[in-house]
């Protein structure tokens, strides 16, 4: 069982461009009246043991959470000090698995983490107390960041249903941050970069039920904090003494939530409070330009190729697009452990240029080093892909991007990691993104704008000739705007070579029929950002139509692939409705046309009917025509919003709903 | 092969695709020590145009294996790699190394990325430490601290760009020594296209070794002298291969040179297996499995036959502790007690044999470890890094099956496994014989259409072999009712199931009947009624190679047929007054080298009835013939021989 620490949102970012880390802040405060200290308490926590109930009370959970209570105590300087306290009771076999060890994550340059105390409820009324001091320290397990995070892992005695798990742990510092280094004096390590403030969000919901949940802050009396709760409810109060602010915030009787298909983070439906110190966006905006205004000097090297890079641009525009594109392309991904500043601070420029590699920030870094380099003003900008950032000025931040200051003083956003192989300047998947930018003047909160289907539209074009036998021979040609072009070119990237890509489109046509040949592939060039890339694809598929008698069927090839392959909402709405947001990163339009020739004498006998629907969300238009020998059909839908709400997913069911029937409605031929 | 989770390799099976004209060739040997020249291997290296079917390219690549005479091991790989697309940069330029922290230690002896001006990016070396030797746990044992010891180091290759060429070498070597022999295959070609590829098995004077070369790789060459003896091998030329999920093991048809040596005088080539037969037996009957031989009995409470203490105890063990997977863990690390593994409830696969057999033990139940592979190993020298699962041979009174302790007892094991595939021996030596029965699967099914078009039949089955429905059937899973309604589903359009009859239920024989009923068949737009039956294909399916969405042509890997399989299937539809047939199949008859199809439909006394055969040879069938096995399974399965189209208006021919 992994242990959050604390019951917030203090975690790594999950997406896989995802590494701009936020600072985050955790704290400390004497032990709270709740805690056991003795026999009479530990009788009353036998008591909430039994009235949390058991498994038929939490269908489908394996562990219930009897209470999760978080203390936190920032000093003046920032310093956090953290207090965390669970009680989890087993449900079912599964509950004993999952809790027989424990993992707390740290990271050993930014904080400190202590594990008070563990100890067993035994559904027999006996309690154990687990020596804590035998855990085991290693290493996480890590994927693209690599920046020696570790964890402590807590061996439990064999747990039975019916047994209560205590954990009590003291936290100081950041999750992640790399403040200074290990040599740094005493608590001065732990002390966030910018000194003095506090912020934290709060994630009421988990994937396990919750009878209590609690959080407390405290904070000095001239930073006091500002914050809002989202998405849902909970009760919280406000006191203050002479020395501190004290603030509360709780919730009882939490189900669990489980995350549907393609959902959006958790932190866009779950109940959340966000909260920060900070007054606005313009202070963290200047104290994150501050502290990374000397990462972009450029040298001899970097100068000489920004050189070669912009020479033949004609303005500032076309220089900005030339270097995000070079940046793109050559700086890899790659969460290399870089030393001090990790969570925060973007490195030289010089550095990543020999190293071609880095995480969003580096690559980000990057781009701003050059774009200096030639002459444009350009500055680094934090933004969360997936999920929304709330006005309230804490860090909600996962990814690092880049804002050129035009002469007019409005600003043009560059993504050079999410951008590889792409035609845009900014990736049309981070669309309506919420981001601040890092400048002297201190910017606020703005966000992207909204982009329409038809920026990211992909279309598949068939031209077949159907034989008397049921065979069909054609091609197919695919190819796309916006990030649906990105999309085929990380097609013809994302395997290996020629012999991959083949294979993989093979299987494309052998969802169509087992007896389907792959006779031919050609494709544009991929690396040629200028032109949009098409794939073509010859085919040949005997038996694809069902001939008898004096009649054929056959259902919509290119449509069928279409829906197969390229439709993101596809395999999320199969459900008629939804509790959360259908999060697909993108608007976007997906049209199938196809000819098919027929065999002589044959003609339409039976198809579908046209469809047009128009919802909130998404429209469908389909049609099946018999002209000239020939039949002509057509696909066009369109999902209107890059995340569509639970209100308004009804209608995109109901267009998905129209598209799968008219790919699986049989067509019929007859002579 | 262990100690090598080197992702040029990972996962990979499978054929070549020749490059350039490229065809192997025997290369010399290896001498110790030998210098690189790096420069002319980049002024020879081919470029990305020259190369296009590959992402990457080997221009050089040796593996050095020593044994010392202390029983350590060490492992040395040195690669030249030039990377010639963006998926390479991706999937290549990270490599991540797996080692035991315990009793190993890894260095990076020399990393160089040679950028296309000539710029030389030199980068970290040494012990894991920071930048770019990244030491994280491996995926899945975060949660095991007895495990947590097996840790991985990502290498971040540095100054990549399209080109380049990165010079990459290091050394997995034993602190410690932990075992006294090596005892593996080393494969020679994979998925990149290798210049200069070389294996070299240095063994102290004196030190007993058996190897031998597979699949064309060339014959090695032995050196010896006062201090030691060299085996090696080189080859060049070597053509890139494409992977393949469903094939057999790439040391089944690729380049390989399998070997053995071991220290002690009483050493044999399967040092290794009796080691590890010795240990489990330790674990599971030792004094620290005392806990769970009480478990045993208290589980075993009442229950009469071995059949039935076995249904117990394996559910008891695969459910009583969360499973581990994780390579090194088979064979690499001493196995645990059975009393240790329940109270840490987390198992590896050794785990989880080591578990089951203490239960049994126990309870008197003859069983024994034995090691699976995904390929043959008496087709190579047996080699320990062939080893792909420990599982438990249990002795019943119905014979000797084979079980794997972690996963469900849906199928029995060895009925699905080609017998070279296991490793079972003697306190002799000698193999111990699994018999591979063929499947043999008949189905009789009767279908009455009725006038208003509603429907009922019934099917009779009767499996004999491997893939039939046997612990389906015996309900030890609660799928038995789901799976007969599953078949009533597809015995008829919309059936559903009235009721079932088990005939006979034998582990290596089933017999059952089921009757289903269907509300009317719908009518289309044109006015016909369709009526699909049953692929009978897929009674057998447990048994096939999963040909659909399988390409014929591009195949790189053989599969497997591990049994003999003989289909047959009758059906008879009745059909009432009106409804006449607009179309059935005109049926097939095929016979290829892999074996034969034949399908017919008549219509005999108002009825209709349809016959189908298929019936497949076993062994390994090489790329070449996989598309005539590929046809004959469509064939049978092809829906047109199952589906019947009628004029419901009686207008019909």
């Amino acid at each position: 069982m992994r242990q959050s620490f604390p019951a917030s949102i203090r975690r790594l970012p999950a997406l896989i461009a995802a590494a701009f880390l936020p600072v985050l802040f955790l704290s400390f405060a004497a032990a709270e009246a709740q805690d056991a200290t003795g026999n009479e308490c530990d009788d009353a926590i036998r008591a909430l043991i039994t009235e949390a109930g058991g498994a038929a009370d939490y269908p489908g959970a394996d562990v219930v959470r009897v209470f999760d209570r978080t203390d936190v105590d920032v000093e003046a300087s920032g310093l956090s000090h953290t207090r965390h306290h669970t009680l989890t009771k087993i449900l079912n076999d599964q509950g004993c698995l999952g809790q027989a060890a424990l993992r707390f994550d740290y990271d050993p340059t930014s904080n400190f983490v202590d594990i008070l105390s563990v100890r067993i409820f035994r559904a027999s009324g006996k309690v154990e107390d687990v020596d804590v001091s035998s855990y085991s320290d290693a290493y996480q397990p890590a994927h693209m960041l690599y920046w020696g995070m570790r964890m402590k892992v807590v061996a439990l005695p064999r747990l039975e249903v019916g047994d209560a798990v205590e954990v009590k742990t003291y936290m100081k510092g950041f999750l992640i941050a790399y403040l200074k280094g290990s040599d740094a004096d005493g608590d001065e390590r732990y002390i966030p970069p910018m000194r003095g403030h506090f912020y934290d969000m709060i994630l009421f919901e988990e994937t396990i039920p919750s009878k209590e949940k609690t959080y407390k802050v405290h904070t000095i009396r001239d930073r006091p904090l500002q914050f809002d709760i989202f998405n849902g409810d909970c009760s919280c109060s406000q006191t203050f003494d002479e020395e501190k602010y004290h603030y509360t915030w709780s919730k009882s009787d939490i189900p669990a939530v489980h995350p549907e298909p393609r959902a959006p983070d958790n932190w866009d439906y779950v109940t959340k409070v966000v909260m920060a110190t900070v007054g606005c966006w313009e202070e963290k905006s200047r104290w994150f330009e501050e502290v990374n205004r000397n990462q972009f000097d450029s040298n001899e090297a970097i100068q000489a190729k920004t050189d070669e890079i912009v020479k033949d641009c004609a303005n500032d525009d076309e220089k900005c697009t030339a270097l995000l594109r070079w940046v793109a392309n050559n700086i890899r991904y790659s969460g290399l452990t870089m030393g001090e500043g990790e969570g925060y601070t973007l490195h030289p420029g010089w550095m990543i240029f020999e190293e071609r590699a880095g995480v969003c920030k580096d690559i980000a870094g990057m781009l701003v080093t050059m774009m200096r380099a030639a002459g444009i003003e350009a500055y680094a900008a934090m933004t969360m892909a997936g999920a929304r950032v709330e006005y309230i000025p804490a860090d909600q931040f996962n990814h690092c991007v880049v804002a050129r200051k035009k002469p007019d003083g409005t600003y043009g956003m560059y993504d050079p990691t999410w951008c590889p192989l792409s035609m845009n300047d900014w990736s049309l998947a981070e669309a309506e993104q919420h981001y601040v930018i890092g400048s002297p003047e201190g910017e606020t909160r703005m966000s992207i704008a909204y982009h329409p289907p038809e920026d990211c539209l992909i279309r598949v074009s068939s031209n077949a000739q159907l034989l008397e036998d049921g065979t069909l021979e054609g091609v197919m040609a695919l190819e796309g705007r916006g990030w649906s072009d990105t999309y085929l070119r990380r097609i013809l990237t994302g395997y290996n070579a020629s012999r991959e890509v083949a294979r993989v489109l093979e299987g494309w046509l052998l969802r169509l029929s087992p007896r389907a040949t792959l006779v031919s592939m050609q494709h544009g060039d991929y690396r040629d950002l200028d032109t949009p890339v098409t794939i073509t694809m010859k085919y040949t598929i005997p038996e694809y139509a069902f001939v008898y008698g004096d009649r054929i069927e056959l259902k919509p090839p290119a449509a069928q692939l279409l829906l197969n392959q390229l439709v993101r909402a596809a395999s999320a709405t199969r459900s008629e409705t939804r509790t959360q947001p259908l999060f697909l990163y993108l608007a976007a339009r997906h049209v199938a046309e196809e000819t098919i020739r027929l065999p002589a004498g044959y003609k339409l006998d039976h198809a579908a009917k046209p469809r047009s629907m128009k919802e909130k969300a998404g429209d469908l238009a389909t049609s099946v025509e018999n002209k000239d020998g020939s039949l002509l059909l057509k696909c066009d839908m369109a999902v209107y919003r890059r995340c569509t709400p639970p209100d308004l997913y009804p209608g995109l069911y109901m267009v998905m709903q129209g598209l799968r029937s008219f790919t699986g409605e049989t067509i019929t031929l007859s002579r | 092969m262990n100690n090598r989770t080197f992702s040029l390799f990972a996962g990979l099976f499978l054929l070549a695709g020749l490059v350039l004209g490229l065809a192997p060739q025997a290369g010399g040997a290896a001498a110790p020590g030998e210098e690189v020249d790096i420069a002319a291997l980049i002024r020879k290296a081919p470029g990305e145009s020259d190369l296009p079917e590959d992402d990457h390219l080997l221009l050089y690549d040796h593996t050095e294996i020593t044994l010392l005479p202390d029983g350590r091991v060490e492992r040395r790989y040195r690669r030249v790699i030039k990377i010639l697309t963006e998926y390479a940069v991706d999937a290549v330029c990270d490599p991540r190394i797996g080692w035991d922290s315990k009793t190993q230690e890894l260095v990076v002896n020399s990393l160089k990325t040679y950028q296309r001006d000539g710029t030389v990016v030199v980068q970290t070396t040494g012990m894991p430490a920071d930048h770019n030797l990244s030491q994280v746990t491996p995926d899945g044992l975060d949660l095991c601290p007895d495990y947590m010891h097996r840790q991985e180091t990502v290498v971040a290759f540095l100054g990549i760009e399209l080109g380049c060429v990165v010079d990459f070498d290091y050394t997995v070597r034993d602190r410690v020594a932990r075992k006294r022999w090596v005892a593996d295959v080393e494969l020679l070609q994979g998925p990149a296209t290798t210049l200069e590829r070389k294996f070299t098995l240095r063994l102290p004077a004196g030190v007993e070794a058996a190897w031998s070369s597979e699949n064309g790789a060339p014959i090695c060459t032995l050196e010896e002298n006062d201090r030691s003896r060299i085996i090696s091998c080189a080859m060049s030329q070597v053509p890139g291969i494409s992977t393949e999920s469903d094939g057999t093991g790439a040391v089944e048809f690729l380049p390989c040179v399998s070997f053995c040596a071991w220290l002690d005088d009483k050493g044999s080539e399967t040092s290794w297996y009796s080691a590890l037969v010795a240990e489990i037996e330790a674990a599971a009957t030792g004094p620290d499995a005392q806990g769970m031989a009480a478990k045993a009995a208290d589980l075993c409470k009442g229950l009469r036959n071995d059949d039935d203490k076995l249904r117990r105890l394996h559910e008891f063990a695969r459910k009583a502790v969360r499973s581990v997977d994780y390579p090194a863990l088979l064979t690499e690390e001493p196995a645990r007690t059975a009393d240790r593994i329940h109270e840490t409830a987390y198992a590896s696969q050794k785990d989880h044999t080591v578990l089951l057999m203490a239960l049994c033990r126990a309870e008197k139940i003859k069983c024994f470890p034995v090691c699976i592979s995904d390929c043959s190993f008496f087709k190579a020298q047996t080699a320990e890094g062939l080893v792909r699962g420990v599982l438990l041979s249990v002795e019943l009174p119905q014979g000797r099956f084979l079980v794997d302790p972690g996963a469900p007892l849906s199928r029995d094991i060895a009925l699905g496994l080609h017998p070279d595939r296991i490793l079972a021996l003697t306190e002799r030596g000698h193999r111990v014989m699994y018999n591979m029965m063929p499947v043999n699967c008949e189905v009789i099914g009767t279908l009455s259409i009725k006038a208003d078009r509603s429907m009922e039949g019934e099917m009779t089955v009767h499996h004999n072999g491997p893939g039939n429905p046997f612990l389906v059937l015996r309900g030890d899973e609660g799928g038995r009712d789901a799976f007969l309604n599953g078949l009533a589903g597809k015995l008829m359009p919309a059936g559903r199931m009235v009721s079932h009859k088990i005939l006979d239920l034998q582990r290596n024989a089933v017999s059952y009947c089921l009757k289903a009923a269907a509300p009317s068949l719908k009518k289309s737009a044109n006015g016909s009624v369709r009526l699909t039956l049953i692929d009978p294909v897929d009674l057998v399916s447990e048994v096939l190679p999963p040909v659909f969405g399988q390409p014929a042509s591009r195949r790189s890997a053989p599969v497997y047929i591990p049994h003999p399989v003989v289909l047959t299937a009758r059906f008879v539809v009745e059909t009432p007054e009106g409804l006449d047939l607009l179309f059935q199949s005109s049926g097939v008859r095929m016979i290829n080298d892999r074996g034969s199809c034949a399908i017919s439909c008549e219509k005999s006394d108002g009825k209709l009835v349809i016959d189908y055969m298929l019936d497949l040879a076993s062994g390994v069938v090489h790329p070449d013939s996989y598309a005539a096995l590929r046809k004959l399974i469509l064939e049978a399965g092809h829906e047109k021989h199952r589906v019947f189209v009628f004029d419901s208006d009686g207008k019909g021919s």
